[in-house]
C-alpha cells in the first residue's frame, strides 16, 4: 500500500487532499501542529474508505526537530504533500519585522 | 456579501460567519444577536439569509460512522448529500428520500424535511432521521430523538433552522442491490388520467409526473409520469451487471450566462413541452440514478436561465379530497397568465407530521416563474386558490407568501412556535423567511 504525508493537515485543502488519497486507496499520515484537533478527520477518512490513516505532530517553524520528525515516522511514506501555509496580515508585515519573518518562514 | 436563494430573489446584504468548530460555533452564538445557518443555499427563496450574521457550516463535513449490519449512518451537518451518494452507494447503500438535486447538506435537509418521488410510501427525510444533536441558542447541545427531546425533535424536521444548529445526525440508509432505477413511463391526456395513474402507481416506490403547464381545455394536466424502483441485479442488462453500483459523474454543462428574459416565453416553453411530450417513450427503460433522481443537476447553474432578476418556484400541495377541483384552478390560472412555467411537476404525497414540515396527503405541484411584477401578482391569485382549498405552501420554496396562508395552512404552527420558544426563548434564530412570516 503506498502512503503519503500531509504537512499542515487542519487546513480544508489538506481535508480535500487526504480524502482524495484513501480513495485511491493510499495510507494517510496526518500532519499538524495540534495533531488532537484531526480526530474527526481520522475518523471520517475511516468511514470513507477503511482507511489506515494516522495523526502526528509537526511544526513547520521548528526546524530543529524535523529530522526526529522523520526519524519518528518510522518506513518514509512514497509522497510528501505540504499545504502549510500562513497569510499574515500584510499592513503588519510592512511595518514589523518579526512578523514579516513569521510569515516567510512559515511559507 | 450578497446572498440569495436559489432562485436569486430576492437578494440581500448578509455577514457570513464561518465557524470552524464547536467552540467557535458556541463563541458565534453567544456573541451574536441572531443568526441562522446556511446550507449549500439550495432552498429557493430567503430563509438562508439573516443580514447580521448568516453561519456556513459546509466545513463540517466529516462521516463520524457507519454501521453496516443496519444501515445507520452519522455524519456532521454540511456533508454533501452528493458526497454521502459517492461513498456509500458503492457499498450498496442509497439516501432513504432524495430531493431533486444532491447539492444539499443534511443539515437543510433536515431543517426543510425534504421529500422526493417516495413520499407516499416512505414519508419524508425526517422520517428516516434516527436522532440529532442540536446546539441550542445558549450553546448547550441536545440530543434529540423519538425518545429524548422528542418536541423539539419534531419541531427541527422541518424547522428551518428556528430551533437551533443541527450540528450532526444519525440516517437510517437504504440498502439497495444497484445503482440503477427501473423506470416505466406512463402519457396521460388529460388532469382525470394523470391522478388516475398515480393512484394506479401507489405500490410503486418512486412516482413524479411532469405537467405541460400551458396545455389547456380538454388536455389540461396532461403529464409524462414516471414511476420507478431500484433495479435489482438480475434486471439490469448483461453488460451492467459486473459493475451494479456504478457510480459515475456526469459531465457538468454550465450555463455560461444570465439568460436574456425574452428567451423563456410562452412560445418556446409551449415548444420545449410539445417536444418533451412527443419523445417521452412509454414503456421500461434502466436508467442510472444520476439521471433519474438529478436531471437537473447536469445543468450547473440552471437558476440562470431566468436571468438577472431571478425565479420563483411556487410549490403548493392541496388535501386529497380538495386535489382536483384545486389542481384545475391553479393550472388554468397559470395556462391563462401566459406566464409559461418551465418545470412543472407534480406528486402525490402521503400524510405529513405535525408542525412545520411540509407534506400533507394530496398532491404537491412545483411550478416555477420569472421573478417578475405579473408573476407576483399572479401568484398572489394563486395563494387565494390554496387557501381556499385548505393547502399549504413549501417554506424551503417560498420567498413571498404571508403571513394568513402560512397560519392558515399550517396546523402545527403554534406547536412549533412554542416548542421554538422554549428551546430560544430570545429568538436568536432568525432569518428573513421568519422575519417576513412571524414565525
Amino acid at each position: 500500500m503506498s502512503s503519503v504525508l500531509i504537512l499542515g493537515a487542519a487546513s480544508d485543502m489538506a481535508r480535500a487532499i487526504a480524502r482524495a488519497y484513501v480513495k485511491a486507496g493510499w495510507s494517510v499520515i496526518l500532519a499538524a501542529r495540534n495533531p488532537e484537533r484531526l480526530k474527526a478527520d481520522l475518523v471520517d477518512l475511516q468511514v470513507r474508505a477503511h482507511a489506515q490513516a494516522r495523526s502526528v505532530g509537526f511544526d513547520v517553524l521548528d526546524i530543529a526537530h524535523h529530522g526526529a520528525f522523520l526519524d519518528s515516522l518510522g518506513e518514509l511514506p512514497d509522497t510528501i504533500v505540504c499545504v502549510v501555509g500562513g497569510m499574515g496580515d500584510q499592513a503588519v508585515s510592512e511595518h514589523e519585522v518579526a512578523a514579516a519573518e513569521l510569515v516567510m518562514r512559515t511559507n | 456579501m450578497m446572498l440569495s436563494g436559489w432562485g436569486r430573489f430576492p437578494r440581500a446584504d448578509c455577514r457570513v460567519v464561518a465557524p470552524r468548530d464547536r467552540v467557535e460555533l458556541r463563541t458565534a452564538l453567544l456573541s451574536e444577536p441572531s443568526v441562522i445557518v446556511r446550507g449549500n443555499g439550495r432552498s429557493y427563496g430567503d430563509p438562508a439569509m439573516n443580514p447580521n450574521a448568516t453561519l456556513t457550516l459546509r466545513q463540517a463535513d466529516r462521516f463520524k460512522s457507519f454501521d453496516p449490519a443496519n444501515g445507520l449512518l452519522e455524519a456532521e451537518c454540511g456533508v454533501l448529500l452528493q458526497d454521502i451518494i459517492e461513498t456509500f452507494l458503492p457499498r450498496g447503500w442509497f439516501i432513504p428520500v432524495t430531493p431533486g438535486t444532491k447539492f444539499v447538506t443534511l443539515g437543510g435537509m433536515i431543517a426543510a424535511d425534504v421529500h422526493g418521488k417516495n413520499h407516499h410510501g416512505a414519508g419524508s427525510f425526517g422520517d428516516h432521521v434516527q436522532s440529532l444533536e442540536l446546539m441550542l441558542a445558549d450553546g448547550r447541545v441536545l440530543r434529540c430523538s423519538n425518545s429524548e427531546n422528542r418536541e423539539l425533535f419534531d419541531a427541527t424536521r422541518g424547522g428551518m433552522g428556528l430551533t437551533g444548529v443541527i450540528c450532526s445526525a444519525v440516517v437510517r440508509m437504504l440498502k439497495v442491490e444497484s445503482s440503477y432505477i427501473r423506470q416505466e413511463t406512463v402519457r396521460t391526456r388529460d388532469l382525470a388520467e394523470t391522478m388516475e395513474a398515480f393512484e394506479q402507481s401507489r405500490s410503486w416506490t418512486y412516482t413524479v409526473a411532469w405537467i405541460d403547464s400551458l396545455a389547456t381545455g380538454r388536455k389540461l394536466g396532461k403529464c409524462v409520469l414516471y414511476r420507478g424502483e431500484h433495479a435489482r441485479k438480475d434486471e439490469l442488462p448483461a453488460n451492467k451487471r459486473g459493475e451494479p453500483f456504478a457510480v459515475t459523474r456526469r459531465r457538468v454543462k454550465t450555463v455560461p450566462f444570465e439568460f436574456p428574459r425574452f428567451v423563456l416565453n410562452r412560445w418556446t416553453v409551449s415548444l420545449f413541452n410539445a417536444l418533451y411530450y412527443a419523445a417521452a417513450t412509454q414503456g421500461t427503460a434502466i436508467v442510472d440514478y444520476d439521471s433519474y433522481f438529478y436531471p437537473l443537476d447536469a445543468i450547473a447553474e440552471w437558476n440562470r436561465i431566468y436571468g438577472h432578476a431571478g425565479f420563483l418556484q411556487y410549490q403548493c400541495v392541496l388535501p386529497a379530497a380538495a386535489s382536483r377541483h384545486g389542481l384545475t384552478e391553479i393550472m388554468t390560472r397559470v395556462a391563462r397568465s401566459g406566464t409559461a412555467s418551465f418545470l412543472s411537476v407534480l406528486k402525490l404525497l402521503g400524510p405529513g407530521r405535525g408542525m412545520l414540515s411540509f407534506p400533507m396527503e394530496g398532491y404537491t405541484l412545483a411550478l416555477d416563474f420569472p421573478a417578475t411584477p405579473a408573476s407576483l401578482k399572479l401568484l398572489t391569485e394563486l395563494d387565494a386558490v390554496v387557501e381556499a382549498h385548505g393547502g399549504r405552501i413549501y417554506l424551503a420554496k417560498d420567498a413571498r407568501m404571508g403571513t394568513t396562508l402560512l397560519r392558515r395552512g399550517y396546523g402545527g404552527l403554534d406547536a412549533f412556535k412554542s416548542a421554538r420558544h422554549a428551546a430560544d426563548p430570545s429568538g436568536k434564530f432568525m432569518s428573513l423567511q421568519s422575519e417576513r412570516l412571524g414565525l
